[in-house]
């Protein structure tokens, strides 16, 4: 059965608003120490090194009051991909040291048949991807279920300045990706509505299997076509709106809520980034 | 009544993204039925739960607790025909005018019918009937482009496509809205003659009490996910308490009527018309003078 409330359950780009330390962070520390945990996470090759991470990661989670259920929601439609890229990664893995095609260390390998095997460093590398991907997603979930769109984007705003003297338009760039992301779950909401109007129809999404490539395309005119119209409407409505309140640019554009980093804010940013830091260059036993 | 309800719903209950931080109780234990050939209007304010218990009717959110049973579907069994529940309920979203995609508008009305599956010259019958059974002439408009109508005739289209499915209900969310005042009543007519002419029974909702009273059988007032009155229009008027404490304006003459009587003059305040309005306060005053 089609579940249309399916595209309200991606918890990227939600905000759950909150009292909590996380909460309360400078958006503009918490946008860089999400970066420097992205480095660690996506560079450190040692299983100890992850899993500080993914406790550290936990860890903040339950500081900023979020299920850490919910916060793992996200995963739950990219579940199926992680499982077949962890399977490949086992199967297919070869060290490919000089022209030799076999795994650099024999004893290390616990099965083989044709192109396949099943090695030690195959199921090591595996489960580093496996963890990375789950750090890696809450990493950004934490950031954005913690962090309210516009003081995300007036923190990009900001750490994009300086590039400005450089004619680098930070306001701009800020300005596209806020009304982008703002209007993800307007426009959820409305595919949503589309494809349930188009479901009174007869139309079925789902619950009568087409393999088809060709109809499968064709099933999506009804809801794209609508889609696109009322996504043009919308956008020149919003000009108009700006317009209309004499939007002009960036230019000498000040705001009501001035960002303002305290001693704590640069404290949490600068641990996060030495505690990374450090990850990425002490080599751990595994 | 003697006639079995086309629309039975026994307490049911709905809530948004269950199990998450963000979940939403919209249905509290909601009670209705509805004959078959009514005219019912749902009422409340927005948040009351007026769309989702519109979306159970065909299928669209499947009940979490409690009956529905529509066009004697049970949608509440595991394994309920829902695409039959589809065809007998024909659900028309508020402004429909957005789904309309294809370039002509007989195409688009022909949408519905052959996704059934029916024959060319089925489709073809079904598109004519339907864009005739909203007041759009089948020559003159089923070649005509989609994006090149008027917002009251995309309407129409819109709720012809849904017709050509051949419901037996007619459920329309907020059909009045965006509509000019002369818009809105040839749509309340419209939909009385679909009844009246085709035994469809229309369950919609709407905010306009003023407008709809004088053509809906029955009214529901709906508040917090609950259905908290229900009856004829002259019935929830003679005593409107309940939808004053909604927050709710009721209609001019009713309203009228009431603050007559509160200063003192013994008329009634089950009436729907301005003329009725008129020979009340007539009669009222004769009586008074003698």
């Amino acid at each position: 059965m089609a579940d249309y409330e399916v595209l309200r359950h991606v918890t990227i780009g939600q905000y759950l608003p909150g009292e909590s330390l996380v909460h309360t962070l400078d958006p503009r520390s918490k946008i860089v120490a999400t970066i420097a945990l992205i480095a660690a996470i996506t560079t450190v090759g040692y299983f100890t090194g992850q899993l500080v991470l993914l406790a550290f990661l936990v860890l903040l989670v339950g500081l900023a009051g979020i299920p850490l259920r919910y916060a793992l929601g996200g995963l739950r439609p990219a579940l199926g991909m992680i499982i077949l890229l962890a399977a490949m990664q086992v199967l297919f893995y070869r060290t490919y040291a000089g022209a030799s095609p076999a795994p650099s260390d024999a004893s290390a390998v616990l099965w083989q048949a044709g192109p396949l095997n099943l090695s030690l460093p195959g199921l090591r590398l595996a489960g580093l991807t496996i963890l990375k991907l789950v750090e890696m997603m809450l990493a950004v979930s934490l950031l954005t279920l913690t962090t309210s769109l516009t003081s995300l984007s007036r923190a990009i705003e900001s750490l994009l300045s300086p590039l400005g003297r450089l004619g680098f338009p930070a306001h701009e760039v800020a300005l596209a990706m806020t009304i982008a992301l703002r209007f993800v779950p307007t426009l959820a909401e409305e595919l949503e509505k589309i494809a349930k109007a188009q479901a009174s129809r007869g139309a079925d999404f789902g619950y009568r299997r087409r393999w088809s490539f060709v109809q499968r395309v064709r099933r999506l005119v009804p809801l794209l076509v609508p889609l696109f119209v009322t996504s043009f409407r919308r956008a020149e409505e919003m000009v108009v709106a700006m317009e209309a309140r004499c939007y002009t640019g960036g230019h000498g554009r000040s705001s009501y809520r001035r960002l303002r980093a305290t001693a704590l804010d640069l404290a949490a940013a600068g641990f996060v980034i030495f505690a990374a830091g450090l990850l990425i260059v002490v080599p751990f036993p595994i | 009544m003697s006639t079995k309800p086309i629309i039975d719903i026994k307490d049911l209950w709905y809530t948004y993204l269950r199990g998450t931080p963000l979940e939403h109780v919209a249905l509290r234990g909601v009670n209705l039925s509805v004959q078959p050939g009514e005219i019912v209007a749902l009422v409340g304010h927005t948040g009351s739960g007026k769309s989702t218990l519109l979306q159970h009717l065909n299928g669209l959110l499947m009940p979490q607790s409690g009956q529905v049973r529509v066009a004697g579907i049970d949608l509440h069994e595991p394994g309920a025909d829902v695409e039959a529940a589809r065809r007998a309920v024909g659900l028309v979203f508020q402004y429909p005018e957005d789904q309309l995609f294809e370039p002509t508008v007989g195409d688009d009305v022909a949408f519905g019918p052959r996704n059934l599956r029916l024959p060319r010259s089925e489709v073809r019958e079904r598109v004519r009937v339907a864009l005739e059974s909203v007041g759009l002439g089948f020559d003159a408009f089923r070649d005509r482009s989609t994006f090149g109508l008027s917002g009251g005739e995309m309407r129409r289209v819109a709720i012809a496509g849904v017709l050509a499915m051949q419901p037996q209900v007619l459920a329309l969310d907020d059909p009045l809205a965006g509509l000019d005042p002369g818009g809105r009543a040839s749509l309340l007519r419209l939909l009385a003659e679909l009844r009246d002419r085709q035994g469809l029974t229309i369950v919609f909702v709407s905010h306009a009490l003023d407008e709809i009273a004088g053509v809906v059988d029955t009214l529901h007032v709906l508040a917090e996910g609950r259905v908290v009155a229900s009856g004829s229009p002259r019935e929830i008027f003679r005593s409107p308490e309940i939808v004053l404490e909604m927050g709710l304006r009721l209609p001019e003459v009713p309203a009228l009527m009431q603050r007559l009587r509160a200063a003192g003059f013994p008329v009634r305040t089950d009436v729907l018309t301005v003329e009725e309005a008129a020979e009340e306060i007539w009669r009222t005053t004769k009586s008074c003078v003698m």
